[in-house]
């Protein structure tokens, strides 16, 4: 092993380990052994209902789709933040930081106030055809809100350090903007841009303050995973209906953690080539 | 024909990164542009390269302006000082891409894209890097690989920014001869930027000195070494040393020796400035003749002898650079005191603003003898 400058790798890594396993690791363990303790076929009764895949179905399905407009937008942020000079561009970039900083409830309850029909965006927009508060449209947006600022702050720095050597070459052998765009910068882009989905997925599937106030929670059509989770232990003292549902979400959210990193991996190898 | 660029001028805010700059660049000419940062070697670069407009001046090629043309379409191949190299991209794909991003109608079929990208490759020797990234090449490849990129548009004007800056120095020195017989065998118009005086004497046809955003000078290597046009181009390329010295009626005195010269008018000329060149500093057998100087250091550096002087008379140190032969025949010690004589002295007479009105050489007489005398290794053999 290389010998590093600063002493301390057993301590260090011990301690990480204990906290990681004390942390993370034993709670999890814990969630997977009261989920088994139903037996495969009590563990089915309380996934394979109607109610259940629906939600499972919106939490997942929502957080996909919030986690690509959340890539979309937030590139557009950064670019914007990192690459223009503009007035009120501190306030902007500080704002940004405010879905991190506010309790997820207060969210909920802001967002559910402005696009309530009664409210000041909603009494315009239901008038359109348009209903946010208390449609699959009102988790969307919740869980956009609460994403943005990870792609955001992913990409920032990662922009600032990209060369204007690269798009100025691109420029002198005959590239036009959209080709520089698309074929210098997006690839380099790329591999952050994964990162910034894969926290934003992660932030939308586990999100339940700020979306449980705007979806109303209607039966079948805006009750989301964990919504259900905390009405089983609330109401019905479910611990273990609870914890089947928790595993499941915990696998999904897993595999697609794993595949997103093995993408990343993928789109950045010309770095990790040697 | 060639390029023809005219009274260039860039400002940035108070800073004059290019003053009214005029060159003429012949087809197939091999020009270096040599000047210490800042000097605006680089801002004239991007100008020609269509990365940045000047603020007044013009540069036409073949009665064409070329400051009219978008950088797109100037088909000016640039080499850019850390090479700007697409990390994402395979070798191949990094030459391929001034070929691929063309408009579909003159955009070549892959096959012809995959021959040619291959030819450049043989022609840069790197065939069998082709599927690399850059991260796994040395520097001395980069630097091929984002000069085999520029050839691929088929440039007529190729620019090197600092080519051989950012490299070791053996690969520097194969590199440098690399590269001028590859400019002999493509005869493409080359212009390249370089704060390395060795190196633009060496590999160009024509030199241009710059400074403070100016041209000092332009003319062969042999040229700008022989007959240093300022005291800048002096300094810098021959490392000049400033010597104290005036001239009045015709007498040029330097540190309490005078001479009558000729030649050197004087009109408008309100500062005298003489130097003399390290290996115009000789010692003198007799110690009695020239001027008294104290040896400071003796350095040996590969193959030369610098020898660091005190001049009687003269605060800063001189610097005598002289073979290893001449040193072995007449060593001298740290500390001792020998008598060296100056061989040529170039003059400079400058107005207030710095400009040059008149420069001469003179070559001081050797001792009490009234005739010009060569170095003293002549004077034995």
């Amino acid at each position: 092993m290389r010998r590093h400058v600063l002493s301390g790798f057993r301590l260090s890594t011990g301690y990480t380990l204990a906290v990681l396993g004390s942390c993370v690791l034993l709670p999890l363990a814990a969630l997977l052994w009261t989920a088994c303790e139903l037996g495969p076929s009590g563990w089915w009764a309380q996934i394979g209902t109607r109610r259940v895949l629906a939600s499972l179905r919106l939490s997942f399905g929502a957080a996909l789709l919030a986690a690509t407009i959340d890539v979309l937008l937030g590139l557009l942020v950064a670019w914007v933040l990192v690459r223009y000079r503009f007035a009120l561009r501190r306030v902007c970039d500080a704002l940004v930081d405010l879905p991190f900083a506010l309790p997820t409830a207060v969210a909920g309850i802001a967002l559910t106030a402005l696009y309530a029909p009664n409210g000041w965006l909603g009494s315009r927009l239901v008038p359109l055809g348009i209903e946010v508060a208390y449609t699959r449209l009102g988790v969307l947006l919740a869980m956009v809100f609460v994403g943005l600022p990870f792609v955001v702050r992913t990409l920032q720095p990662v922009l600032e350090n990209l060369e204007s050597d690269l798009e100025e070459a691109a420029y002198t052998l005959g590239a036009s903007s959209p080709q520089r765009f698309i074929r210098v910068v997006l690839p380099l882009l790329l591999p952050t841009l994964l990162t910034g989905y894969a926290l934003a997925l992660a932030r939308a599937i586990g999100e339940y303050g700020s979306v449980v106030f705007i979806s109303g929670n209607r039966l079948f059509r805006t009750e989301i995973a964990p919504y259900l989770i905390v009405l089983k232990i609330d109401s019905q003292y479910d611990y273990r209906g609870a914890a089947a549902l928790g595993a499941v979400m915990l696998a999904a959210s897993l595999v697609l953690l794993v595949a997103m990193a093995l993408l990343q991996r993928w789109t950045h190898r010309w770095a990790i080539a040697r | 024909m060639g390029i023809d660029i005219s009274r260039l001028r860039r400002q940035f805010g108070q800073f004059a990164a290019l003053d009214d700059v005029s060159l003429t660049i012949a087809d197939g000419e091999f020009v270096a542009v040599l000047g210490p940062s800042g000097s605006g070697k680089t801002s004239l670069l991007r100008i020609l390269a269509g990365l940045d407009q000047p603020d007044a001046g013009s540069v036409y090629r073949d009665d064409e302006d070329l400051l009219a043309l978008d950088a797109r379409r100037r088909g000016v191949g640039l080499v850019f000082q850390h090479y700007a190299l697409f990390p994402h991209m395979t070798v191949a794909q990094n030459v391929a891409f001034g070929l691929r991003v063309r408009p579909w109608r003159l955009r070549p079929r892959a096959s012809v894209v995959k021959a040619r990208v291959e030819e450049l490759l043989r022609r840069v020797e790197l065939e069998s890097f082709a599927s690399r990234y850059p991260a796994q090449l040395s520097g001395g490849q980069r630097q091929r690989v984002a000069l085999a990129r520029a050839l691929a548009i088929e440039p007529r004007l190729l620019l090197l920014d600092e080519p051989f800056g950012a490299l070791d120095a053996q690969v520097r020195v194969n590199l440098r001869r690399w590269l001028r017989e590859f400019h002999r065998s493509l005869g493409i118009t080359t212009l390249f930027v370089t704060h390395d005086q060795e190196e633009a004497l060496e590999m160009a046809d024509r030199v241009v000195v710059m400074n403070r955003g100016r041209i000092e000078q332009i003319g062969t290597p042999e040229q700008i070494y022989r007959y240093p046009a300022t005291p800048f181009a002096s300094r810098f390329i021959a490392r000049g040393q400033p010597l104290p010295g005036d001239v009045e009626g015709g007498i040029l005195r330097v540190l309490g020796h005078a001479w009558p010269i000729s030649g050197f008018a004087t009109d408008g000329v309100s500062v005298i400035t003489v130097h003399v060149r390290p290996e115009d500093i000789v010692p003198v057998v007799q110690r009695r003749e020239g001027w008294s100087a104290n040896v400071l250091s003796v350095r040996p550096v590969a193959g030369t002898i610098r020898v660091g002087l005190h001049v009687a008379g003269l605060d800063e140190p001189l610097e005598a650079e002289w073979s290893e032969r001449d040193w072995l025949r007449h060593r001298v010690e740290v500390g001792e005191t020998i008598g060296v004589h100056f061989q040529s002295l170039t003059l400079f007479g400058s107005d207030g603003e710095g400009r040059v009105h008149a420069r001469t050489e003179v070559h001081p007489p050797h001792g009490t003898s009234p005739i010009t005398v060569g170095p003293w290794r002549r004077l034995e053999a």
